[in-house]
């Protein structure tokens, strides 16, 4: 018996893709019951008119997928915006419990499914992520020695077909933390360093073991990150052989 | 299974009437909450904030299946295997009040689902889109999410009675025929603790009537 909703949404590219929502499907980390916070920002003119649109869908996506445990949490006003995310984001890393799933009031659904199963091992899980990269964590982990390849702008190792290890991959929209350790030890670095958030873990993720899907369950839909955060799959090398590799010879 | 219903002081005589009505079936839960600076009628100052503390109240007791009636509701004859076989395959069904899905009588089953849209509807009736600026209540932010979700919900049928279902219109105190085979019936499409009195006072009347 199919239990969840199947429901259309738009994607970029003007198609509809086809959720399916079977929670009752595999084994794992079952979300919906994660403890999960959604953070938002405090209304605001004339930002707040988009917070808005953006809670409302959050409620249709929460209700939608069955999760029983979740909230907004309302993040400190600052300027600039980035400036307080971090400390909110380390609050709630001190004060809860894996697994805490804490998800931005931009995500948008891409292949959600309600049971996860990380690689064994997984610390930090980023349900979602994207193109765009840290150089510095990418150059740490090569210093440690970690067998990393690069891709865009991130470094990773492929685990499987659903999941890779990722170093210096920014973006923060969708991250599950499953070990306690970590959640602390990232949330003094949030505490410490003055950038925005996504780039401080991603300094640090090679010291964590940081799994990734590779097609994400949320993307981020805030006007500017569209392209680089639905499809952000390693280049297969056969690709960049044939594809990229003539288009450099012709120019 | 659980029957809910939750009153402020104001509306005490009201909830002696449901509660003294045909409930014989229910474990029933009746949760008083403070008056604050509201008289607890619609629209009036304080009535948002009463009516928003409802459904965190809906979410602490949904431990089990759940009917939820309000203050105004009365029940004229045994009503669970009506709720339930209106309900049918449904995962939750409400009374119909116009075009909208009635938050003051429904029923609704432990789901996952059923779970989820209780707890978006708190957080969505705490967002400061519904705690300050706007004037929708509980029951605007809770038909904007069956809506926005097609969350597929069934209609409580014609057994469970209001003065719209009867008249299509504001109850304005003109005498109301009430179907011999009503269970429930909602006084609301009324205003003020004495126009909800009155109404029913008429349909338990009535009820005695057709018992008589």
């Amino acid at each position: 018996m199919r239990f969840g909703f199947v429901l259309n949404f738009n994607d970029r590219a003007g198609q509809e893709v086809e959720l399916h929502h079977q929670p009752d499907a595999g084994s794992g980390i079952y979300l919906p019951n994660v403890k999960t916070f959604v953070y938002t920002t405090p209304q605001s003119k004339p930002r707040g008119i988009a917070h808005e649109a953006r809670r409302r869908r959050c409620l249709e996506i929460m209700t939608v997928y069955g999760f029983t445990d979740w909230r907004f949490f309302y993040g400190t006003s600052s300027s600039p915006y980035w400036v307080g995310i971090p400390k909110d984001h380390a609050r709630l890393l001190r004060e809860n419990e894996p697994p805490l799933l804490i998800l931005e009031d931009d995500i948008e659904p891409r292949a959600f499914c309600a049971n996860v199963t990380p690689p064994a091992g997984a610390e930090v899980v980023y349900l979602g992520g994207g193109r765009g990269g840290d150089m510095g964590g990418i150059n740490a982990a090569r210093h440690a020695g970690l067998p990393l390849k690069r891709t865009y702008g991130y470094g990773y190792e492929l685990i499987d077909a659903d999941w890779m290890r990722v170093y210096g991959m920014l973006y923060s929209h969708a991250i599950l933390w499953l070990d306690k350790r970590v959640m602390l030890e990232a949330a003094q670095l949030l505490d410490s360093q003055r950038r925005p958030i996504d780039g401080t873990i991603a300094s640090a993720q090679w010291r964590w073991q940081t799994a990734c899907r590779i097609v994400p369950m949320f993307w981020q839909r805030d006007g500017h990150h569209r392209g680089e955060t639905f499809d952000y799959a390693p280049i297969p090398d056969w690709a960049k052989r044939k594809i990229l590799v003539p288009c450099r010879k012709r120019a | 299974m659980k029957l809910l219903t939750f009153y402020s002081p104001s509306h005490e005589p009201l909830v002696r009437r449901l509660l003294a009505s045909r409930l014989e079936e229910f474990s029933v839960v009746c949760r008083q909450v403070p008056q604050g600076d509201s008289k607890g009628s619609y629209g009036a100052r304080g009535y948002k904030q009463l009516v928003h503390g409802k459904a965190s109240i809906i979410e602490e007791e949904f431990t089990e299946d759940l009917v939820f009636a309000d203050a105004d509701v009365v029940f004229l004859r045994p009503s669970l295997a009506a709720f339930v076989e209106d309900l049918g395959d449904a995962e939750c069904a409400f009374q119909r009040d116009a075009a909208d899905a009635c938050a003051g009588l429904f029923i609704l089953r432990y789901t996952q689902r059923c779970r989820a849209l209780v707890r978006s509807w708190v957080e969505m009736l705490a967002t400061p889109e519904y705690l300050v600026e706007s004037n929708a209540y509980d029951q605007d932010a809770l038909n904007r999410l069956l809506r926005a979700t097609r969350f597929p919900y069934a209609w409580l049928g014609p057994r469970f009675v209001n003065p719209w279902t009867l008249t299509g219109k504001h109850w304005d105190g003109q005498p109301l025929s009430i179907p011999a085979e009503t269970v429930a019936f909602h006084a609301n499409w009324c205003i003020g603790v004495d126009a909800k009195a009155r109404l029913l006072e008429m349909a338990s009347a009535a009820a005695h009537a057709d018992s008589d």
